[in-house]
């Protein structure tokens, strides 16, 4: 404790408890089991890193750690972009435009956070698929499916709202075709009148999506996830929780927490510079551009909405989106993984078909 | 309580006074119609038909100074009887020469001598729903001015015994101003009566062509006055603009009117096609150095580079090739290359310019490949110290 590090740490330790806040930390994925707060953080966190990992900490169920971990991305890019947006129509573009043009790195920033939301929410829908296959949604891991189920729900609102921000061609009208689907949900409807704040896309709308997308979703997605992580440190991920318990935390495990995250910004960035978003003109209520669609995970519900009678799309995607968060409730059975699978794969083509449906409507 | 009583009789009088029209009863469809027109507020009924308006009784409804349906032949003179009054149209605004003028058109004309299938008044202005010009559903509103034409002049059957051809509304609306007119793109294109009046409806002689077309042309007849066309085209009797642009179908000017309209007098390896083909070929490959350079603006603008400088001097450059369309009439191909050469210039110089600017943002690509060196260098060292640990 000779060392510079050493004192610093035992000066601290004397005024903070280091390893509370370790063990806060460890909430999140970074170390498994109970962690002891009254010992000194070095021998906390020794002994966690020590401690054999349980099966259910392991490849594929890395996923939400993986999503948790791409949700501080975005955090952190946000907050990037935010030192440079400014939320009013009539700075929004310009201040877009400044930060893709002249800020250091700011395109690199502005087009990394836009794959980065599109890949978290393909993660987190995957996610729920690898929950279903594996079965994790039956007592005593109820909790464990509605929470990530409103995780989805929650990160789709929040690219919504973040994608009117640009304030541009394609993020005005695709958030009109985004508040058609919205307006015709029977229970959910009403969201979309308050969130428009008008009789139109205008500056209020503007105004409630940034404080939305940056202040109240993040701030709901961070505590999700933290009761989420909650209810899987409780209950576990795997049914088979008494398999086999391989390998230490530290550093197999770390190590091969960081090689996927790394691996994710590799691929984030990659698709950043080959398949960037184009910036349009400035966005104009009066001039509606052709080809433009509502973001792709929205596609399947505007898809379902173009198809049926006026109130049936509507009707049938809020009972969906009920039965999907109910699931655990209504399937308690345990068996009739055949059927289960069956309508997996139904309804996984249904929303496929229906998406491209979404997608050649109304180019 | 007297008081009261009063005042009551008093209202229930002022309503039995108030124009209680009972023609509804009966024309109800011309009601409504009448209820649109902008003479609604100042004449009703009687005004036109006579009559008694106060009264359901037939005999008396129908009675004193009645004059019933106002004939086609009685008509233009009719509504002269107020359209033509300078006191009653002063308040309006109204010029009163409608009449006048109509008298002297190729419509008043053949109705003077008896022909009452000619168009009269109210077959453009409707006779109880007179809507003002301003008004967009109205048939003389400028957008709707075709149409109305056309509902006779478009009609093969009406036109036969007159000896005109049915297609000139068809040719009218394929040309370039009808397309742009739809388009929305500007309000005051011209529509028939802007070429042939409207009340003094008369078609342009062949010599008059190019001065209805120099209301708005002014630059372009300077222009042609100057080349050796104005005189030879006059000597034989040729209209001006209409010998390469048509009258009606009006086709959208451009490089390959050069090509098509000069050999339908020039013969093949004359001089004078060769000149064509000179003037089409500088306008042709400053028309597409214009559209590269917009190309190469758009794909600049996704990267996303500032192009706003960009597209104020494409728009020069597209100004100079504009001002090279009227004076190519001159077929001074020097003067026209002049201009050209300018448009050219600007459009040449702008590509070059945003391609070295697009150069910097290649290099992102190179970026891409050096992060994911170091990527992969810093995975397979962790993996490497992972397996060294254990």
């Amino acid at each position: 404790m000779s060392t510079p590090k050493g004192r610093l740490l035992a000066w601290l330790e004397t005024r903070l408890n280091l390893t509370e806040i370790f063990s806060f930390l460890s909430n999140f994925g970074l170390a498994y089991g109970d962690i002891d707060t009254r010992k000194p953080l070095r021998e906390a966190v020794d002994e966690a890193f020590r401690k054999p990992l349980p099966s259910y900490a392991q490849w594929p169920q890395v996923l939400g750690l993986l999503t948790f971990g791409l949700f501080l991305f975005q955090a952190l890019t946000g907050v990037l972009l935010a030192f440079y947006y400014q939320p009013a129509p009539a700075t929004a573009y310009d201040s877009v435009l400044t930060i893709v043009q002249e800020a250091t790195l700011g395109w690199y920033i502005h087009q990394m956070h836009y794959w980065g939301s599109n890949i978290l929410i393909a993660l987190l829908l995957l996610r729920m698929v690898r929950l279903f296959l594996h079965e994790v949604y039956r007592a005593p891991r109820e909790l464990v499916w509605v929470l990530g189920g409103l995780l989805v729900l929650l990160s789709v609102y929040a690219g919504i709202s973040g994608s009117l921000l640009p304030w541009d061609q394609q993020a005005y009208w695709s958030t009109i075709r985004s508040l058609e689907v919205l307006a015709e949900l029977p229970f959910f409807g009403w969201l979309a009148d308050f969130l428009v704040g008008g009789l139109e896309v205008q500056g209020l709308t503007l105004t409630r999506f940034y404080i939305l997308h940056v202040v109240l979703l993040p701030l709901s997605m961070f505590v999700l996830f933290y009761l989420h992580f909650a209810a899987v440190r409780r209950v576990g991920l795997s049914r088979s929780q008494e398999a086999a318990q391989l390998r230490p935390l530290y550093p197999d495990h770390l190590v091969d927490l960081a090689t996927l995250l790394f691996l994710i910004f590799g691929v984030i960035l990659t698709l950043a510079v080959l398949a960037p978003a184009a910036v349009q003109p400035e966005a104009d209520p009066f001039s509606s551009p052709a080809g433009i669609h509502p973001p792709w995970y929205l596609l399947p519900a505007f898809g379902l909405i173009e198809v049926l009678p006026a109130g049936v799309g509507g009707g049938l995607i809020s009972a969906g989106l009920l039965v999907f968060l109910a699931l655990p409730f209504l399937d308690r059975t345990p068996g009739r993984r055949p059927l289960a699978l069956v309508l997996l794969a139904l309804v996984l083509a249904a929303l496929v078909w229906l998406g491209y449906t979404g997608y050649t409507l109304r180019g | 309580m007297k008081t009261i009583a009063a005042l009551l009789s008093l209202a229930l009088l002022a309503a039995g006074a108030g124009a209680q029209n009972y023609c509804k009863s009966c024309h109800s469809e011309q009601e409504v119609e009448f209820r649109q027109s902008v003479h609604r507020e100042e004449l009703g009924c009687v005004s036109c038909h006579g009559g008694d308006a106060s009264t359901a009784e037939l005999p008396q409804a129908h009675g004193k100074g009645f004059r019933g349906r106002i004939t086609r032949a009685q008509i233009p003179a009719f509504c002269a009887e107020c359209h033509a009054d300078r006191e009653q149209m002063r308040p309006y605004g109204l010029p009163t020469d409608q009449y006048a003028l109509y008298q002297t058109s190729g419509h008043g004309r053949k109705f003077a001598q008896g022909d009452a299938k000619v168009a009269i008044c109210t077959d453009c202005h409707h006779s109880h729903r007179v809507l003002g010009r301003d008004d967009p559903q109205s048939p003389i509103h400028r957008q709707n001015v075709a149409a109305t034409c056309g509902h006779c002049h478009a009609d093969p059957a009406r036109m036969a015994p007159y000896g005109l051809s049915p297609g000139v509304v068809a040719d009218y609306e394929a040309g370039v101003h009808a397309q742009a007119r739809r388009q929305g793109s500007a309000a005051h294109l011209p529509s028939c009566a802007d070429c042939h009046g409207s009340h003094g409806t008369a078609p342009p002689g062949v010599g008059d062509v190019s001065k209805v077309c120099m209301h708005c042309h002014r630059q372009t007849r300077e222009f042609f006055r100057q080349s050796p066309h104005f005189k030879t085209l006059a000597a034989q009797g040729h209209g001006e603009c209409a010998a390469c642009h048509d009258n009606h179908r009006i086709a959208k000017p451009g490089p390959q009117l050069w090509a098509s309209a000069c050999a339908t007098c020039h013969g093949a390896g004359s001089e004078a096609l060769r000149t064509a083909a000179q003037i089409q070929e500088l306008l042709g490959q400053a028309q597409a150095d214009i559209d590269r350079a917009r190309a190469t603006i758009e794909t600049a603008r996704q990267v996303p580079l500032g192009v706003e400088d960009y597209q104020q001097r494409l728009a020069t450059a597209s100004t100079y090739l504009m001002e090279a369309g009227p004076l190519s009439h001159t077929l001074d191909v020097a003067a026209i290359e002049e201009l050209t050469r300018k448009s050219r210039s600007v459009a040449q110089e702008l590509e070059t310019e945003i391609g070295e600017k697009m150069e910097v943002f290649a290099g992102r690509k190179l970026v891409v490949g050096l992060v994911w060196l170091y990527l992969l260098i810093t995975v397979l060292a962790l993996q490497y110290f992972k397996r060294g640990s254990r």
